[in-house]
C-alpha cells in the first residue's frame, strides 16, 4: 500500500466514518471480538483453575508413588528445583480398641502434608468438619468416620495401631488425596510419620505404598518432572494431574457450553451484520471508485484507499474489542468467584489472541469480498449505472465467510458437535429464509396482478414483489436476528430451566458400596424404615481386563499414564436389562430381550476411545480366575453428573450372574437423616459410604453462577441481533430514500407513504417471526437434546413473542428509520443522488 | 491527439443485439474542440466513453497520443488517463467525502505532479470558489459543484478534456457561466476538448461538430 493511497484513505476516513455504516461495522466487529476474548479468557482461566484444583484433589502438583522406599536423592532433586515436598506411607492393618478390630488403611504423613488442599475433621463421624492445614501431631491419631463409627470411638480414646497405642485427636471427615472413591471401601486411619517405626508394622515383605508429594510452580514441576521421565517404570511411578473430580468438571463443561454457544452465536450475528453493511457500504463507494479510476488511479491505489479505511476500521474494532471483552472476562470471573475453591488464575493472553484473530478471520470472511468488488468498479459507470462492477459471484463470497466462521467456531469451542449445530442450524434457517422471501415475492406477484385499485398497503406490497433481491436478503436478515433473539430467551430461560431441573431435590447425595447380596434384603428393610425409598441395588463384578481381539493387553499399549491405569486396573462389570435413564447409546443399539444371557458388552463412549475400543471388538475379562470373552455391542454416552449409580461397562442379565458380586446403591438422604450411615456401618460392617452431598451443592451452585454467566455472555448476544436488525433496516433505507422522494414528488400523502412502508416491513417481520421462531424452537431442541443431553419442550410463548414481535417489531423499526426520510425535502433528496 | 478507427459497439437487449456504435472513424487534432451532437440514444456517450479509454469497443482502436488504448488493460489505460485525460460530467460526480480542495489536490496528486494543495486553491481561486475551499460538495450549488468538477478537471492541465454534457443539469444562466469558463480554460491551456451536448449553442463554441445518428457519424 503506498502512502499517497493510505493518505487519501484517511481523508475519506473521517467522512465514511459519519455515514454510519463504518461505525455499524466496527461495532459488529467490537461485538464479536469481546465476546469471544470475554469467554475464551474466562474459559482459560476456569480450565487453569481446574488443573490446580486436580492437584489437591492429589496433596500436591505431581505424585511419585513406588512400593519401595522413594530414594532421598529424588526428594533432594525436588527440593533443588525450589519444590515443597512431602511424604506419605500406605498399607493395611488391623487396629484395635478394647475388642473390637477393624482392618484399616493407614495413612502415615510427615508434618508438610498436604501440600495442596486441605483435611476436614470434625469431633464426631460424619460432622461437617473443619479445615485443617496439617496432619495429626505425634502421638494422636484421626480415624474417619467409619473407622470411628465401628470402633465406636470419640475424641480422646485410645487406639492400638501395632505395638503402639496412640490418641485420637479428631474424626477424620475428608482428605485431599483421598477422594469418593468406589475402590478404596476399607476405613482409614490417618497418624504421623514419625510414630509409624514404634508401631513396628513395617517389615520386610509389607504391602507399603509410599508416596513423595511435590508441588510448585508449573515450571518447575515441569523441569523436575522432564528429569524423571527416563526413571525405571518398575521403581516408580508418577500420577499426573488427574481429574479427580469428574462430576464438577461435567457441570463446569456444560456450562462452558452455554458460554460458548451465546459467544459463537454472537460471531454469526455479527458476520452477519458485518456483511450486509460491508455490501452497503461498498454499493456506496462505486461511484467513487469509477470516478478515481477516470482520473487515472490503477486498482492498486484503490486498494490502498479502501484498504487503509478498512485495515483501521478492523483495527480499531478489534482493538476496541479485545479491550471491552478482557473486561468482561473480569466480571465472569467475579460471578464465579470462590466458585471452584480456589481463586481464578491471571487470565492468560490466549484469549487476546483468539479474539484479535476472530476480528480478522470475520473480516476477511464477510467484509473483503464485497470490499475488493469495489477496486474492480469499471470507470464506464460514470456514464451508465448498468457498468455495476459487481462481476464477482455472491455464492463465493457466502462460501469464504461461511467456511471461515465455522473453522473459528470449532477453533473456538474445540466442540465439533456445537459447532456442527450451529452452523448447520444457522445456515438451514439463512437457507429457509432466502427460500420464503423468494416464494413471498412469487405470491404477491401473482396477488397483486388479480387486482387493480391502488392503496398504501398494495404499494408496500408491489415494492417488496419488485425487490426480489433484496426482499430475501431483508428476510433473511431480519430471520437472524429475529430467530437468535429468540434463542437467546430459550436458552436463557427454559434450557437453563430444564437444567436446573435435571438435578431435582430427589438427587442421590449418598453411595453405598460393596453390599453383600444377603445384605440387600434387610438393608432395604432398614432404609424403608428410616423413610427413605426402597432402594435400587445395582450389582458389580470385579473383573481385570486382559485381551482385546485376542491379543492380550499390556501397560505399554497406551502411552498416556491415566489411560494406562484405566487399563489395567480392575473394572467394575454391571448388568443391566434397560437403559439407564441418563445413559445414551451412540452406536449401535440397545439390547432386547433376545440378547439376554449373551456375552455382550456396552461401554462407555470415553472410556472406549481412549482404550482403542471399537464396536464389534471382543474383549477378554478374568473374573475370579475364570476367564469371559465380550463382545462390544454398543457404546453409551453417560451423563456423570446425574448422580445415578452407572457403570463403564454394562453386560445384558444372564452374563455375569455366576460370577462373586457386590452391589451398589444410590440414596437421597433428607436433612434429618444424617445419623443414617453412622447406623448403616454398624449394622453392615463391611459396608462402604461416599457421601456425595457436598459435590452436589456445588455442582448446583455451577449452575447458578452459570446461568447468571450466561445471562451476562447474552448481553453480547443481544447487542449483536440488534446491530444486525439495525444493518439490515439502514441497507434498505438508503435505497428507500428516493423511491420515498420520488413518491412525495408525484403528490402521495405522508399516511399513503408511511401505509405503505408499514405494510412492507410489517410483512417483512411477520414472514421472518414465523419461520424465525420455528428456526429458534428447532434449535433449542436440538442444542438441548444433542449437546446438552437435557429434555426441553418449548412453550408457547416462543412462537406468540417470535412472530407478533417480528411483525410489530420490524415494522415499527422499519418506520421509525424512514421517517427522517419523510422530513426531507424530495428535491433534495432527488438531487444529490441524481 | 485522438484517433479513433472502426469503432463497433455492441449491447445484447432483450429484442436481440443492439448496435450503438457502427464502423466510426474520427481523428481530433490537438487543442482541437469537438462537440459530439445528436438525438438521445444516438450513441454519443458511448463514443465518448470509447475515445476516453473507459470502456472498450467491440471491434476498433483508439489511440490516444499515438498509444493505442484498446491494446491496453484496464490498469494501463488508468495510467495512461492520469495527468493526461480530464473529465467533466452532467451529473458532477465530486467525491462525496472530500473537500472542495481535497477533490482538486487528488486529481493533481493521481497525476503525481508536485504542490497539490497550493496548485488545488489557484485552481479553485481561478474559478472563483476562494470562499468555498472546505466545502463539501452537499454543501455547494450545482453551478458551483461544476466549478470544482472544472477546476479538478483542468488542475493537472491534461492534454485533453471530455466532457459530457457539462450543463446539463444546470439552469440557462449558470450552465452559460460554466460554458464560458470552460471555453475560457481550454483556450488558456490549448486543451483538446471532446463534448457531447444537446446544446446547440455550446455545441456552435466547439472549432468542429459530429452529428451522431443510429450509431453512425452523419456530417
Amino acid at each position: 500500500m503506498n502512502m499517497f493511497a493510505a493518505g487519501w484513505g484517511m481523508r475519506m476516513l473521517a467522512q465514511d466514518w459519519r455515514s454510519g455504516e463504518l461505525r455499524l461495522l466496527a461495532l459488529a466487529l467490537v461485538i464479536a471480538v469481546a465476546s469471544i476474548t470475554a469467554v475464551g479468557g474466562f474459559s482459560d482461566r476456569i480450565n487453569l483453575a481446574f488443573a490446580q484444583q486436580a492437584g489437591q484433589s492429589m496433596g500436591g502438583d505431581l505424585v511419585i508413588r513406588s512400593s519401595q522406599p522413594i530414594p532421598p536423592a529424588l526428594e533432594k532433586q525436588a527440593v533443588q528445583y525450589d519444590l515443597a515436598t512431602a511424604r506419605t506411607l500406605t498399607f493395611p492393618s488391623v487396629v484395635r480398641r478394647e475388642d473390637q478390630t477393624v482392618l484399616a488403611t493407614i495413612y502415615a504423613v510427615d508434618d508438610n502434608y498436604p501440600l495442596r488442599g486441605d483435611l476436614r475433621t470434625a469431633t464426631q463421624a460424619f460432622g461437617h468438619g473443619q479445615s485443617r492445614q496439617h496432619g495429626p501431631a505425634r502421638g494422636t491419631v484421626w480415624a474417619d468416620s467409619r473407622l470411628a463409627s465401628l470402633l465406636q470411638t470419640n475424641p480422646g480414646d485410645s487406639i492400638a495401631v501395632g505395638a503402639s497405642e496412640l490418641s485420637q485427636d479428631q474424626v477424620l471427615i475428608s482428605q485431599p488425596d483421598g477422594g469418593a472413591s468406589f475402590f478404596a471401601v476399607a476405613p482409614r486411619l490417618l497418624m504421623h510419620l514419625d510414630d509409624l517405626a514404634a508401631t513396628e508394622l513395617i517389615q520386610p515383605g509389607s504391602r507399603v505404598r509410599y508416596r513423595l508429594l511435590v508441588a510448585g510452580e508449573a515450571g518447575n514441576i515441569d523441569r523436575f518432572r522432564q528429569q524423571l521421565a527416563p526413571g525405571p517404570e518398575d521403581q516408580y511411578q508418577l500420577e499426573s494431574l488427574e481429574e479427580r473430580q469428574p462430576e464438577l468438571r461435567a457441570a463446569m463443561h456444560r456450562g462452558e457450553q452455554f458460554l460458548h454457544l451465546a459467544a459463537l452465536v454472537s460471531v454469526i450475528l455479527a458476520g452477519a451484520a458485518i456483511a450486509v453493511t460491508a455490501r452497503q457500504y461498498s454499493r456506496r463507494q462505486l461511484d467513487a471508485a469509477a470516478v478515481l479510476r477516470c482520473m487515472g488511479a490503477s486498482r492498486k491505489t484503490l486498494l490502498g484507499m479502501h484498504g487503509s479505511v478498512i485495515a483501521l476500521t478492523a483495527l480499531a474494532g478489534c482493538a476496541t474489542g479485545v479491550i471491552a471483552g478482557y473486561l468482561a472476562q473480569s466480571g465472569l470471573a467475579a460471578i464465579a468467584a470462590d466458585l471452584i475453591g480456589t481463586p481464578l488464575p491471571a487470565p492468560g493472553a490466549g484469549a487476546v489472541l483468539t479474539g484479535s484473530l476472530t476480528g480478522i478471520l470475520l473480516f476477511a470472511g464477510f467484509a473483503l469480498p464485497p470490499l475488493l468488488e469495489v477496486t474492480r468498479t469499471p470507470p464506464g459507470r460514470v456514464l451508465r449505472r448498468e457498468h455495476s462492477g459487481h462481476h464477482w459471484r455472491p455464492a463465493l463470497a457466502a462460501v469464504l465467510a461461511i467456511t471461515a466462521t465455522i473453522a473459528l467456531m470449532y477453533w473456538h469451542t474445540g466442540d465439533a458437535q456445537l459447532t456442527l449445530w450451529v452452523g448447520a442450524g444457522t445456515l438451514l434457517a439463512g437457507g429457509l429464509l432466502a427460500l420464503a422471501g423468494i416464494l413471498l415475492v412469487g405470491l404477491l406477484d401473482v396477488t397483486l396482478r388479480r387486482g387493480s385499485h391502488t392503496s398504501a398497503w398494495r404499494h408496500g406490497l408491489a415494492n417488496l414483489a419488485r425487490r426480489r433481491g433484496e426482499t430475501a436478503l431483508l428476510l433473511t436478515g431480519f430471520g437472524l436476528g429475529i430467530s437468535v433473539l429468540l434463542l437467546l430467551g430459550v436458552v436463557r430461560n427454559d434450557l437453563l430451566g430444564a437444567w436446573e431441573a435435571s438435578l431435582g431435590e430427589d438427587t442421590p447425595n449418598l453411595f453405598l458400596v460393596n453390599i453383600q447380596a444377603h445384605e440387600r434384603e434387610p438393608l432395604s428393610e432398614l432404609l424403608v424404615e428410616a423413610g427413605v425409598v426402597e432402594p435400587e441395588f445395582h450389582p458389580m463384578v470385579r473383573a481385570r481386563w486382559h485381551s482385546h481381539n485376542q491379543r492380550p493387553v499390556r501397560a505399554d499399549d497406551f502411552e498416556e499414564g491415566r489411560t494406562r491405569r484405566m487399563a489395567m486396573r480392575e473394572f467394575n462389570l454391571s448388568w443391566a436389562a434397560g437403559l439407564p435413564a441418563d445413559n445414551r447409546v451412540i452406536d449401535g443399539q440397545w439390547w432386547d430381550e433376545d440378547s439376554h444371557g449373551q456375552p455382550l458388552l456396552s461401554v462407555d463412549e470415553d472410556l472406549a476411545r481412549r482404550l482403542g475400543i471399537s464396536r464389534g471388538d471382543t474383549l477378554g475379562f478374568e473374573i475370579a480366575g475364570e476367564h469371559l470373552q465380550l463382545e462390544v455391542d454398543n457404546l453409551r454416552e453417560i451423563r456423570w453428573d446425574s448422580f445415578n449409580a452407572n457403570f463403564f461397562t454394562l453386560t445384558p442379565p444372564g452374563v455375569l450372574e455366576d460370577y462373586p458380586a457386590t452391589w451398589i446403591s444410590a440414596l437421597n438422604l433428607g436433612p434429618d437423616q444424617q445419623a443414617l450411615p453412622a447406623q448403616l456401618i454398624q449394622a453392615f460392617p463391611s459396608l462402604g459410604t461416599i457421601d456425595v452431598a457436598a459435590i452436589i451443592a456445588q455442582v448446583r451452585e455451577v449452575i447458578e453462577r452459570v446461568s447468571l454467566s450466561v445471562q451476562y455472555v447474552f448481553l453480547f448476544t443481544l447487542l449483536a441481533g440488534m446491530v444486525v436488525l439495525l444493518a439490515t433496516i439502514q441497507a434498505s433505507r438508503e435505497q428507500r430514500r428516493r423511491e420515498v422522494a420520488l413518491m412525495r414528488a408525484l403528490g402521495a400523502r405522508r399516511a399513503t407513504v408511511l401505509g405503505a412502508m408499514a405494510t412492507e416491513f410489517a410483512l417483512l417481520g411477520l414472514v421472518a417471526g414465523i419461520i424465525a421462531t420455528l428456526a429458534a424452537w428447532a434449535a433449542g431442541w436440538l442444542i438441548a437434546r444433542e449437546v446438552m443431553e437435557l429434555a426441553y419442550l418449548p412453550g408457547a410463548g416462543v412462537f406468540i413473542t417470535g412472530i407478533l414481535g417480528g411483525a410489530l417489531g420490524i415494522g415499527l423499526a422499519g418506520l421509525l428509520a424512514i421517517r427522517p426520510v419523510l422530513s426531507q425535502s424530495p428535491m433534495r433528496v432527488l438531487g444529490s443522488s441524481a | 491527439m485522438i484517433r479513433a478507427r472502426e469503432l463497433v459497439k455492441q449491447v445484447s437487449s432483450p429484442e436481440g443485439t443492439l448496435t450503438i456504435i457502427n464502423h466510426v472513424s474520427l481523428e481530433i487534432a490537438r487543442g482541437q474542440s469537438l462537440a459530439l451532437v445528436g438525438a438521445s440514444g444516438s450513441g454519443k456517450t458511448t463514443l465518448l466513453g470509447l475515445l476516453a479509454g473507459l470502456d472498450l469497443p467491440d471491434s476498433g482502436q483508439v489511440w490516444l497520443d499515438d498509444r493505442e488504448l484498446t491494446a491496453m488493460n484496464e490498469d494501463q489505460r488508468a495510467a495512461t488517463r492520469a495527468g493526461r485525460v480530464g473529465f467533466v460530467f452532467q451529473s458532477f460526480h465530486l467525491l462525496p467525502n472530500l473537500t472542495a480542495l481535497e477533490n482538486v489536490m487528488l486529481a493533481i496528486g493521481l497525476a503525481g505532479q508536485p504542490e497539490p494543495k497550493a496548485r488545488a486553491r489557484q485552481w479553485l481561486t481561478d474559478v472563483g470558489l476562494s470562499h468555498r475551499l472546505t466545502h463539501y460538495p452537499h454543501q455547494l450549488s450545482g453551478g458551483e459543484q461544476q466549478r470544482v468538477a472544472l477546476a479538478r478537471a483542468f488542475a493537472p492541465e491534461p492534454g485533453v478534456l471530455f466532457a459530457d454534457e457539462p450543463t446539463g443539469n444546470l439552469d440557462q444562466a449558470t450552465g452559460q457561466r460554466v460554458a464560458e469558463l470552460m471555453f475560457d480554460l481550454n483556450r488558456r491551456l490549448g486543451t483538446t476538448l471532446v463534448l457531447v451536448t444537446h446544446d446547440a449553442t455550446l455545441a456552435g463554441h466547439c472549432d468542429r461538430q459530429l452529428m451522431l445518428d443510429g450509431g453512425r457519424i452523419n456530417a
